[in-house]
């Protein structure tokens, strides 16, 4: 299978490049087969890379060329698959497969379809590229590829000054975040002198074998996570996720929701062996991703637009993932990452579903009651909405309390875990509060649009289809994850995060903390020796740890849905008094956090401003005003040197006389006795 | 092949066809771009072939010598490099787009345009394969003329002043540069008893002793002065706004993909080589500088109301990286390491590709709608998609997005200042931020948005819904649209008195001439970014010869 792995982002390569120039002018309404069918091969071949990985349990590797072959730097373009890619393969491949179904309806009738379906399988081409890279710099090639069908896909609908705006924002904030993951790659080469992470001469086999120092590890980390703050959305450069909902409902959900932004967390994990000796780094990417978190969910509370509240949702949920990164609790990060890809795209291609049946109506105030409409979306809608509120026994469920137990045991400093688990628990709280609030305002209640000109009705089967699927998944694939940290799931992925030697029935039994403070959750670093610094006596995952976690986390589910049920369906609260009594809190939520005020204000506008003076002052005023300045002066010297050039004779005769007379003079003063 | 005076044909091909131009009393534009044409494809052909047999080594090939001026040390000396070879084949490539773009666009005194256009050629080709320092300075300056004449006479309003401003600039820094070579010239003879100006042994001076660490010191600051106006380097930079602005397309292309290179070319070819010392002094500045010019010129395009302006800052920016890798290399501690080198060359051609595209797509874009004004501009992706694609192709490839050229260039010369000193590199990779900004900027206004003077419609997918349903709501029974259907297209762009030009409806997507020469521009871009061995595999032997004195100091 190794030999084969290129065709899998090829194939989407193929047909983005066949649509561009082909489908353009030969049939463009029927782009979408050409792009639909590459995408769905390369699912069929993930299928058959993940057999042959499931069974076999070595990574596949494939170098196709070299790349940037520069005196004693080099890279190559490689392709590498363990477990983690495997994973990552098939619910990219799956999931863009259904969004390229969906969209197939969605989009139907826009003068740009084949511009659309040229764009979608180029970003699936990048993105696999960055799931299967096997160095660094090519993940940073796949990184910005989808950075740029972001921008080309935000910015779809081209006339629409907001779509431009977003899109040009979304691709100016991700390169902040490439500055650091840039600078990160630099380290990383000069450190270990090569880019490539697999096989004995890679960067994991070195880290412990170089014994490179911590601070430098540390660096690395942090470097590697700005470039995650960027593309998964975290604080402070997570503004940019909401206004990307400009792009086609599509888009939202295949790149905004399900995978492009999850390649911070796949970059994040697939670093596992760096991040592992870097504690205080870990310790940073647990607290943003907590407070990313409780931040995206705050603001979801009060969003009126469908898309903005799942976005915050998912800036929310990328919060618990890095949170999981943080306390070392990988395999549930990517479970999470998996599940979430589910529940998600499923609530954003439901949300499409809503905003076509309303004739591009956003508005849930402007809704209401259109579960008696929309009977498939409404359902699907609901269930991936109770997974992504935690409800047991969906997938989101599992993943969650994974990530909250895993905080609980971490401790990086005394009582931390404890905080940042019980901060998910409150993140938690309001997570079941907005999914339900935005359900009951959406699906239940009076009709609060206008029947005159909107009728409500089911999307076609083209698009309900992806729906179903996904729900089932998002119902189903908690199962993997059971029972907690032990599922088939976990065992599958732990040899990427624990080593070869996780059969040993033993060695996944011991769980400790290691001196990084992170959550040692399968402790076969024991056996390697690793655990000899490992402190003992503090916090460790016991079953029933995770029993109480999972009772408690599931009240706090029921409870914030039971606090949206009387609020919006039994009016217990009325919610316009209480925003008006509390408007400052309300603006400021409703506002963002003010955070595109500050960052406009105080960083764009000065940048302008210095931008503009040193342009005109410096550039026009200084340097080309002192250059004017001596062009003047040699005009004005010169001009006084001409009146010499008088014409009249008789003044050339006065000048040679005199110069004779100061000529002669001079000789006689300085070379002769005359004056001694 | 070996008897054949390749580099020569190569050269001097278009001179030939400015001859037979000029000579030729009785043809009219329509002959002289043919003659043109004819000139340009030979030279390039040529150079494929010259490139095609060059030996990967460090050697300098196809040597031609003819003895001139003896007693003085002048001959007439050619011969290339790998990093020679590569910027010839970039002039000649160059020059032949150039032609292919001229041929319907030029109806002004097209005879003398091609003759101009033909020699300036003939000098660039001159200035990447002289071997003799006379020849070369022949070479430097005779470039100068045409080119200030091109855009002295085929340039927009202010032509005459942005002409003569660049005369005078490059002409300062060609007379400092004379006095370095006169002076080196001197002390090599002093030391050697040997008059010469072959640049081959005068490299050797510094082994011999020639040249003394405060004479280096001071040669070196009049050779890189001249080179640095020539870059431009930040502050010598404000000939090239002007320049650009003025200059017609082909003379913009020509300046930003070839000219600013010979300052490049003239660092690697003469700084570094004749004064080693000097270089190691001057570095620290030249950094400085370099940082200034990369930020500088980044954060002056983000305010720029002209098309070509903003692209002329932008190349200020992107040609720090040329300096800076150039002199932070040279502090790096082993012969492989030549990150920054290669950086800097795949700079210099990346950066010929990008601009030498942009400049001609704004020209492309100036020959539909008479103005470079961006606010002019807006919604072009609906009536000119070819257009929009490669405008958008070239601005990321200008972004330095993996798999272009310009990512490979930037990268290695970043890398080359990190290995150097991580702060320095620091800096300078914050142009990642700033140029997405101003060139993003920069294609949103030209491209998105609704064409210029075009008043919303509700229908047209150009508001959201959420503006649509106001308008609806404002507009319900009393015949107007509110508000937003009256705000400003763009930045207030209203007052201006070309309005009645600016209907974007007319304008015709690109042609085939147009598309002729914009996919090989396009093409090499991504087949370097994705596969750059094919330039690091030519020019690596000479930056291992150019790097081996600062890794082993003098000989004697």
């Amino acid at each position: 299978m190794a030999e084969y792995l290129f065709l899998i982002p090829l194939l989407p390569l193929l047909a983005s490049a066949f649509n561009l120039l082909v489908a353009r002018t030969a049939f463009p309404d029927r782009a979408n087969v050409v792009a639909t069918l590459a995408v769905f091969g390369s699912f069929l071949l993930s299928v058959l890379v993940f057999r042959e990985i499931y069974n076999d349990e070595h990574a596949l590797h494939q170098t196709i060329s070299t790349w940037i072959e520069s005196g004693s730097f080099s890279t190559s373009i490689g392709l590498y698959a363990d477990q983690l890619t495997a994973v990552m393969l098939l619910m990219v491949t799956f999931v863009s497969t259904l969004v390229h179904i969906y969209a197939s309806g969605y989009m139907k009738g826009d003068p740009s379809f084949y511009r659309f379906f040229s764009w979608l399988p180029l970003f699936v081409f990048a993105m696999l590229v960055l799931v299967m890279a096997d160095n660094y710099l090519l993940i940073f090639f796949g990184w910005e590829g989808v950075g740029l069908c972001s921008y080309l896909l935000i910015g779809f609908y081209h006339r629409r000054r907001s779509a431009g705006n977003a899109a040009k924002k979304a691709f100016i904030v991700n390169r902040i975040g490439d500055f650091g993951f840039g600078l990160g790659i630099m380290l990383i080469f000069t450190t270990f002198g090569t880019l490539s992470f697999a096989g004995d001469q890679g960067v994991f086999h070195q880290v412990t074998e170089l014994g490179v120092s911590e601070r430098t590890l540390t660096w690395i980390a942090l470097l590697l996570f700005t470039g995650a703050i960027g593309k998964s959305a975290q604080f402070p450069l997570h503004v940019w996720l909401p206004d990307a909902m400009e792009g086609p409902t599509p888009v939202s959900a295949l790149i905004h929701a399900a995978t492009m932004v999850t390649a911070g967390i796949y970059l994040l994990a697939r670093s596992s062996p760096i991040l592992r000796e870097a504690g205080d780094a870990m310790m940073v990417i647990a607290i943003v991703g907590a407070f990313t978190a409780f931040l995206g969910a705050s603001i979801a509370t009060v969003q009126n637009d469908i898309k903005r509240v799942v976005a915050y949702s998912t800036v929310s949920q990328l919060g618990y993932m890095a949170l999981a990164i943080g306390v070392g609790a990988w395999v549930s990060a990517i479970f999470h990452l998996v599940a979430h890809a589910f529940f998600k795209a499923c609530l954003f291609l439901g949300s499409g579903s809503v905003i076509h049946g309303m004739h591009e109506e956003q508005n849930i105030q402007k809704m209401g009651g259109l579960r008696k409409y929309m009977p498939i979306t409404f359902w699907t809608f609901l269930i991936a909405s109770l997974a992504n509120a935690g409800v047991v026994p969906l997938a989101g469920f599992w993943s969650k309390d994974e990530i909250i137990t895993g905080a609980w045991a971490s401790n990086y400093l005394p009582g931390l875990g404890n905080y940042l688990a019980i901060f998910a628990l409150i993140t938690a709280l309001i997570t079941a509060y907005y999914m339900f609030r935005l359900i009951f305002l959406t699906f239940f209640g009076e009709e609060r649009f206008d029947h005159h000109h909107v009728h409500p009705h089911e999307s076609p089967k083209v698009m309900t289809l992806p729906l179903v699927i996904l729900a089932a998944f998002a119902i189903g694939f908690g199962a993997l994850g059971f029972p907690p940290d032990e599922g088939r799931f976990h065992d599958f992925l732990n040899p990427v995060f624990y080593g070869e030697s996780h059969h040993d029935e033993e060695a996944t039994e011991v769980a400790g903390v290691a001196s990084d403070g992170s959550a040692v959750l399968f402790s076969t670093a024991a056996e390697e020796g690793e655990a000899g610094h490992g402190i003992h006596g503090h916090p460790t995952i016991t079953d029933e740890l995770k029993l109480n976690m999972g009772i408690v986390s599931t009240v706090v589910a029921l409870s914030g849905i039971l606090i949206a049920f009387l609020i919006y369906q039994k009016k217990r609260v009325d919610v316009v008094r209480f925003a008006s009594e509390h408007e400052g809190f309300y603006n400021f939520l409703y506002n963002k956090w003010y955070f595109d005020d500050v960052y406009d204000r105080y960083i764009v506008f000065p940048l302008r401003r210095l931008s503009a003076w040193l342009w005109q002052k410096v550039d026009v005023g200084g340097i080309d005003g002192l250059l004017l300045w001596i062009v003047g002066a040699l005009t004005w010297i010169s001009g006084q040197l001409r009146r010499l050039q008088t014409g009249l004779v008789s003044n050339y005769a006065l000048a040679i006389a005199l110069g004779m007379v100061v000529l002669v003079g001079f000789y006689f003063a300085a070379f002769s006795d005359l004056f001694r | 092949m070996d008897s054949i005076p390749i580099l020569s044909l190569i050269a001097f091909a278009p001179l030939i066809g400015a001859a037979v131009i000029f000579f030729m009393r009785g043809i009219g534009q329509q002959q002289a771009r043919a003659v043109a044409m004819a000139a340009v494809v030979v030279s390039f052909v040529l150079s494929v072939l010259m490139i095609l047999d060059l030996e990967k080594n460090a050697e300098f090939q196809f040597q031609e010598n003819v003895e001139w001026l003896t007693d003085l040390g002048v001959a007439y000396r050619m011969g290339v490099d790998g990093i020679a070879a590569v910027l010839i084949l970039l002039t000649t490539l160059i020059g032949l787009l150039c032609v292919i773009w001229s041929w319907n666009a030029i109806t002004y005194r097209g005879r003398e345009y091609y003759i101009t256009l033909l020699i300036l050629q003939t000098g660039m080709l001159g200035v990447f394969m002289a071997l003799d320092l006379f020849i070369f300075y022949i070479f430097w300056e005779l470039v100068l003329i045409p080119m200030a004449l091109l855009i002295g006479i085929w340039g927009s309003e202010n032509r005459v002043f942005a002409a003569t401003k660049f005369f005078l600039y490059t002409l300062v820094g060609s007379l400092l540069m004379l006095i370095g070579i006169v002076a080196t010239y001197q002390q090599y003879y002093e030391t050697t008893g040997v008059r010469t100006l072959n640049i081959l042994d005068l490299q050797n001076g510094w082994d011999l002793g020639a040249y003394s660490a405060e004479f280096q010191g001071v040669a070196f600051a009049a050779f890189l002065i001249a080179f640095a106006i020539k870059i431009p380097m930040w502050p010598f930079h404000t000939w090239l706004p002007d320049a650009h602005v003025q200059a017609p397309t082909a003379a913009s292309v020509v300046l930003a993909a070839v000219m600013l290179k010979m300052g490049g070319y003239g660092l690697l070819r003469f700084n570094l080589p004749l004064f080693p010392e000097g270089a190691e002094d001057w570095a620290w500045i030249v950094m400085a500088l370099s940082l200034i010019a990369i930020i500088y010129g980044a954060l002056v395009a983000l305010v720029q109301p002209d098309f070509k302006k903003l692209i002329a800052y932008s190349s200020v920016s992107h040609m720090g990286f040329v300096t800076l890798g150039i002199f932070t290399n040279i502090f790096l501690v082993s012969r492989s390491d030549l990150n920054g080198f290669n950086g800097s060359m795949m700079v210099m051609i990346a950066h010929g590709f990008n601009t030498g595209a942009l400049f001609l797509l704004v020209g492309m874009l100036y020959e539909r709608a008479h103005t470079r004004r961006l606010s002019a501009f807006g919604g072009l992706a609906g009536r000119m998609p070819l257009y929009a694609f490669f405008l958008g192709l070239f601005t990321f490839a200008s972004i330095a997005l993996p798999g272009t050229s310009g990512f490979v260039g930037e990268f290695l010369a970043i890398l080359g200042a990190f290995q150097f000193k991580k702060w320095v590199a620091a800096i300078a990779f914050t142009v990642a931020i700033l140029s997405a900004w101003y060139m993003l900027w920069m294609y949103q206004q030209v491209i998105k948005g609704r064409p210029y003077g075009v008043l919303p419609d509700a229908h047209d997918g150009s508001l959201t819904p959420a503006e649509q349903a106001e308008i609806a709501a404002a507009g319900d029974g009393h015949g107007h649209h509110g508000e937003l259907l009256h705000a400003p297209v763009s930045g207030g762009a209203h007052d201006h008195p070309e309005d009645g030009q600016l209907d974007s409806s007319i304008w015709p997507d690109l042609n085939r001439r147009e598309l002729l020469a914009l996919v090989p521009l396009a093409a090499l871009t991504i087949i370097l970014g994705v596969y750059p061995d094919l330039i690091f595999n030519i020019v690596e032997p000479s930056f291992e010869r150019i790097m081996d004195p600062f890794l082993r100091g003098p000989l004697n």
